[in-house]
This record gives C-alpha cells, structure tokens and sequence, in this order.
C-alpha cells in the first residue's frame, strides 16, 4: 500500500512537459524507489535532469526545424518591440495635456487607440506561438518552454532592476505583484496559445466538447478577461505613487489609460513615446518645473 | 571493412545490465544494477533515453508489464536484448580485448 505521496509539481512537470505517455514507466520508477524511501529532493532532481536530457536530445535530433522555431519567433517579438513604438508614437504625443480633459472625443480616442495596440499585441503573441509550434510539430512542449525562456531571459534584466528600485528607493513604493504582472502576463499568453495549438494539431478522437472548451478559454483570454485583471491590478497599484517598468505590456497600457482618465494625475514621458518615466500629482509636477 | 558503429560506454554499460537482469529488467533494478557494479549514479532519465536510443537501432525491444500501487498504477516497461543488440555486445567486447592485449601488463607495471 503506498504511504508516501511523489512531489506532484514534479510529477506534474514530467506529465505535461516531458509529453503524455512516453514518460509513465519512468514515472512509476521514481515513484517506487520515491516509496523506498529516497528524498523528495532525489526526485527533483530526476525530474528536472529528466527533462533536460529529453530537451538536449530533441534539440540533437531535430536541431534546424526546432532553432529555426525559436529564432522565427523570437524575430517576431522582437520585430514588434521595434515596431510598436512608431504606431503608438501619436498616442503619445501631447499626452499630458490631453489627461487634463479626460472626458473629451479626443481622449477617447487614445484611451482606444492604446488598448487597439494591446489587442494587437496579444495577437501577434498568439499568431507567433502558432508559427512556433507548427514549425516544430514533433516537439510542441519542449519548442514551447524554449521559446519562452528565450522571450522572457532578455527581460531579467529589467525585472531585476525594477525590483532593486522598487526596494531601494524610499520614493517608490511600488508593491511586487504590478512590476511582476506583465511579465506573467506575457508567459500565461505565450502558454495559454502554445498549449491551444498543440491541443488543436494533436486532437483526435478526444470529443467535440473537449475542443469546444479549449477554444473558449483561448478566447476568452484573447478577448482580454486576463488584461481585465492586469488592470485591476494596475487600478491599486496606482493609488499610490508609482513606477512602471519600460517595457510593452498591458500593465503599462492601462497605467496610461488610468493616467489619461483621472483628473489631478501628470504623465511624464522621457525620451521615447513608450518609456513612462513616472506619475505624479498635478501640484508636484508643477513644482519640478 | 565493414562500416561498423561501435556502442558508446553509456550504450555498453546499459546492455550489459540488461543481459544481467534477464526477465527482471526494467527502469528501477537496471539503474540498481550500473550504480552496484560500477559505483556510478545514472540517472533514471538518462537511463531511458540510451534505452530509447538503443530500441530505436534494434538492439532493444521493450515491452509494458504490470502496474503497481508502489508505482501509482503505471506499468513497467521491461526491456530484452535483441539478437542484433547481442552480437554487438560480443563485438564490442572482441574489439576492446583486442585493444587491450598486450597493454594489460604495460597498464598494471606500476603496481
């Protein structure tokens, strides 16, 4: 009779991302010796050594289709990062002066104009992720969580630096959970489609509800119920003085939106239109200038 | 000469314990039995994927067993060594002693 429970995060990690049945004998293995009386540390390690020779060696067997995955996605990203900028650039224009009239056609307009850029952006993820996983079909989960790692890695940086601020810097007293939010944002969208079009290519003989209820969480993602969130997220992190980090994401967005739509608040953009340098009230900007 | 492939170390020493363990070769005692005889750890995954190499050459066949409650209800799956996977153990073998004649008395001169 089996008294001792297996790690179920790990066991977890070895069902969804080492890929269905292939690694069940392998699971059962580490659950009997697990039950022997080896360490819950003993299995972490087996799982995560697991996982990583079954990524070098699909990465060995079928290195162009799955480089040439990572790299056109990664392109894809970075194509929008350099690209956004330049159609959101007359969002931005004047756009201090625009939020001391929130009410009016004209900031109507912008507060559209940016969450149209945010829809957009949350297609292009979902339509790379696509790309990504059709370039590289035999291996969806592993193509998937490379390409994430190599999205996410060039952002450490900035999370690090948003963190140390945040930390440090007694004007800023900005909470973890908003600087974190784009980034987990940016993974649930890259998973949430990944795992949807890896269900769509492999689904066979799974029944048409099944289908049907994949399809309807991946809209409902699409059709923004998780921007919705970042946003509500953003609203409480805004009553108090606060600090965006400088990269595209919807928490930023609807940082500017909040901006443009409550009166007393002075947007203050360095440099480039996208970098929001801080918010302030209104007697404050006043005085720095 | 014939284009021949030799096995690798790993390749060796996860047929070999394959041979050893006959019917009673699968994940748990196979890995049991590379840590007993040679005093290296593998790890289990590590184990499959040569495994997983050597079915894909034909020198392995699996097949799935019974499933334990200790195992959380999952099969085992036990591996054989083909006739193929056999002749090249022994010319594996052939070619190492081969190699090794004449140096064993040049290798031990120290002791």
């Amino acid at each position: 009779m089996s008294s001792r429970i297996a790690p179920r995060a790990a066991t977890w990690l070895l069902e969804r991302v080492g890929g269905g049945s292939r690694f069940e004998p392998l699971i059962g293995d580490l659950a009997e010796q697990f039950e022997e009386g080896r360490s819950r540390l003993w299995y972490w390690r087996q799982a995560v050594g697991t996982l990583a020779i079954d990524l070098a060696q699909t990465i060995r067997l079928h290195a162009f289709s799955f480089i040439a995955a990572v790299v056109v996605g990664c392109a894809s990203i970075w194509l929008w990062d350099a690209g956004w900028p330049h159609l959101a650039q007359p969002l931005y224009a004047n756009l201090a002066a625009v939020s001391q009239h929130p009410w009016t056609a004209q900031a109507g307009l912008r507060v559209a104009g940016l969450e149209m850029i945010g829809v957009l952006a949350d297609v292009l993820l979902f339509v790379t992720v696509w790309a990504v996983i059709r370039i590289h079909r035999s291996h969806p989960r592993a193509v998937l969580s490379v390409f994430v790692v190599a999205v996410t890695a060039p952002y450490i940086p900035i999370l690090a630096r948003s963190v140390i601020h945040a930390a440090t810097d007694p004007r800023v007293t900005t909470p973890l959970v908003p600087i974190l939010m784009p980034f987990l944002w940016q993974a649930l969208c890259i998973f949430a489609a990944g795992l949807w079009v890896a269900r769509r290519l492999s689904f066979t003989g799974r029944g048409r509800p099944h289908f049907v209820a994949i399809l309807a969480v991946s809209l409902c993602v699409l059709a923004g119920l998780a921007r919705a969130a970042g946003r509500v997220g953003e609203i409480t992190y805004t009553l108090h003085e606060s600090y965006v980090p400088d990269v595209l994401n919807v928490g930023s967005v609807a940082y500017l939106v909040l901006l443009l739509w409550r009166p007393g608040r002075t947007s203050r953009m360095s440099g480039e239109p996208p970098t929001h340098a801080g918010g302030g009230p209104r007697a404050q900007a006043a005085k720095s200038e | 000469m014939r284009n021949r492939e030799f096995l690798g170390q790993h390749e060796l020493i996860v047929m070999l314990a394959v041979l050893r363990l006959g019917r009673d070769a699968y994940g748990v005692p196979i890995a049991a039995e590379i840590a007993r005889r040679t005093g290296r750890e593998m790890l289990q995954g590590s184990v499959y994927a040569i495994l997983d190499r050597l079915e894909s050459k034909g020198f392995v066949t699996s097949q799935l067993g019974e499933a334990t409650p200790q195992r959380g209800g999952r099969a085992k799956r036990y591996f054989a060594l083909t006739a193929e996977g056999r002749r090249q153990v022994r010319e594996t073998q052939r070619a190492l002693e081969a190699l090794w004649q004449g140096l064993a008395k040049t290798a031990g001169a120290k002791s």
